[in-house]
Parts: structure tokens; C-alpha cells; sequence
């Protein structure tokens, strides 16, 4: 490891980046740089048009970090990950994932149907999977994407999982959100 | 936009020398032609699209801040 790839270092360049992105994307706002784990960067916007930065379903946030992170790589082959996140969203997305995969949880196991969940991205259904891995009277997978590549998780009763596999189409299963809400 | 453009792709591909960006502007669209070396196309692109996708994800965010569309080709 070379002078230039000290922790400081990377946290420094990540964010002379995105502030340079930022800017020429016309956002007022100020970022802060966190190391909380040694192998992530976090770093965090605040920013008064917080909604533009974010976009439907964290689509501009994502692409955002998307590019971040192709940068930074392309420069340093070992740069540290980095998570962006505006105005706490990334963290309120996470408290409401986990409180519906929780409800989720409490629904499958006093009825016994499975439970599915609206189209989420990858990093969303690991957290939910994780979320519910220790709770055994309950099993979590994810459907083959449909036509746009989407994937539905499901939590079914333990055991069930099999069977609930081929019928998860049929329309009693079909108790959460509809797409695109 | 044209900045972010050539901000973002310079630090992607392995030749940032052979990019050139030609942009066609119209009253509510704006349309910016991206040439760059052909070994670089697919780095541009990116696996389905995304790289290119997330670029052009951006550039719509700015745009939208001055009431216009923009749009990306990568032209060969």
C-alpha cells in the first residue's frame, strides 16, 4: 500500500469528487466523510433539494455512488467502497424495510401464507434476507426477476418454501404493495 | 452538463485524450454525442447499460434543474 491509499487519503479524494459531481450538477450542499468500518467510506450530503439528489427510489443516489465508485476505482484499484447518502435516506429506507419485513414476519407466522414483498433491489432483499435469517419458523427467497428484471422476495412458513416456489403466483399470495409504489 | 459529462467518462476510460462530446442543442431538449476510443466503448456502456444509464440518470437530474431534457448517445 502506497502513501497515496491511506484511509485519509480515499476519504479525501471521494469527496473532492462528489462535491466536483455536485456541483456541476447544479446542488448547493456540503458533504461529510465517515470511516466507520475499515472497509467502507460513508460519505454523507446535506443539501436543501435533498428530493433531486435522491430521485424515485433512490434511482439519482444510486447512480450517483454507482459512478463514484467506477471513478475511484478505475484511479485505485483497492479504493475503499463508498455508500452516499442524502439526508438520512439510505437510513430511513432501511428502518422501514426491516419494520415491514418484521410485520411480514409476524403475519406468515400467524397465518401461515406467504408474504411478498414489492420488487426491491439486490442491497434491499439482502437486508430483509439478513433481517430474518435467525428467525427459523420462517424461510425468505427471491422470485426469478419478471420482465424487467425485478426480483419479489418472499418470507413463507419454514418448509414451505419448496412448494410455495411454483404456486407463489397465485393471486391469495399477492398481499403486498403493487409494483412501482 | 457537458462538463459532467467529460468530468465523469475522463475518469473512466483508459484513453480520456480520444473523447469527444458534441452537443445539439434544441428549445426543450438538449442532445450530447459521445465519441470516444473504441476500446473504451464498453467501459462507457458498461455491463446492460448501467454505466452509461446511471451517466445519463444524471445528466437528467441537471437538466431538469433548468426545465429542459437531455439526452446521451454514444456514437462509434
Amino acid at each position: 500500500m502506497s502513501v497515496q491509499n491511506t484511509p485519509v487519503k480515499m476519504q479525501q479524494r471521494a469527496r473532492e469528487k462528489l462535491e466536483q459531481i455536485l456541483t456541476m450538477l447544479g446542488f448547493a450542499c456540503s458533504v461529510e466523510t465517515f470511516c466507520d468500518t475499515e472497509d467502507e467510506i460513508l460519505l454523507y450530503i446535506e443539501s436543501p433539494e435533498a428530493g433531486g439528489l435522491i430521485g424515485r427510489n433512490g434511482c439519482v443516489l444510486d447512480a450517483l455512488q454507482y459512478l463514484l465508485n467506477r471513478m475511484l476505482h478505475k484511479e485505485d484499484e483497492q479504493a475503499l467502497h463508498c455508500t452516499i447518502d442524502v439526508q438520512r435516506y439510505r437510513e430511513r429506507r432501511k428502518d422501514q424495510l426491516l419494520k415491514e419485513a418484521f410485520e411480514a414476519l409476524d403475519r406468515v407466522t400467524r397465518h401461515g401464507r406467504p408474504y411478498r414483498f414489492a420488487p426491491l433491489k439486490a442491497s434491499e432483499r439482502k437486508l430483509v434476507h439478513r433481517a430474518l435469517e435467525e428467525h427459523r419458523e420462517v424461510e425468505t427467497y427471491s422470485e426469478p426477476p419478471d420482465e424487467y428484471g425485478l426480483k419479489r422476495l418472499v418470507v413463507c412458513p419454514a418448509g414451505a418454501s419448496k412448494e410455495n416456489r411454483e404456486g407463489a403466483d397465485s393471486p391469495e399470495v399477492q398481499n403486498s404493495l403493487p409494483r412501482g409504489s | 452538463m457537458r462538463e459532467l459529462i467529460e468530468y465523469i467518462v475522463r475518469a473512466l476510460v483508459d484513453y480520456p485524450q480520444d473523447i469527444q462530446i458534441t452537443e445539439v442543442d434544441g428549445e426543450k431538449t438538449v442532445i450530447f454525442e459521445l465519441r470516444c476510443n473504441k476500446k473504451d466503448v464498453g467501459k462507457v456502456i458498461g455491463k446492460s447499460g448501467k454505466t452509461v444509464g446511471a451517466i445519463r440518470t444524471l445528466l437528467n437530474t441537471a437538466a431538469t434543474k433548468e426545465g429542459r431534457k437531455a439526452m446521451l448517445e454514444v456514437v462509434d
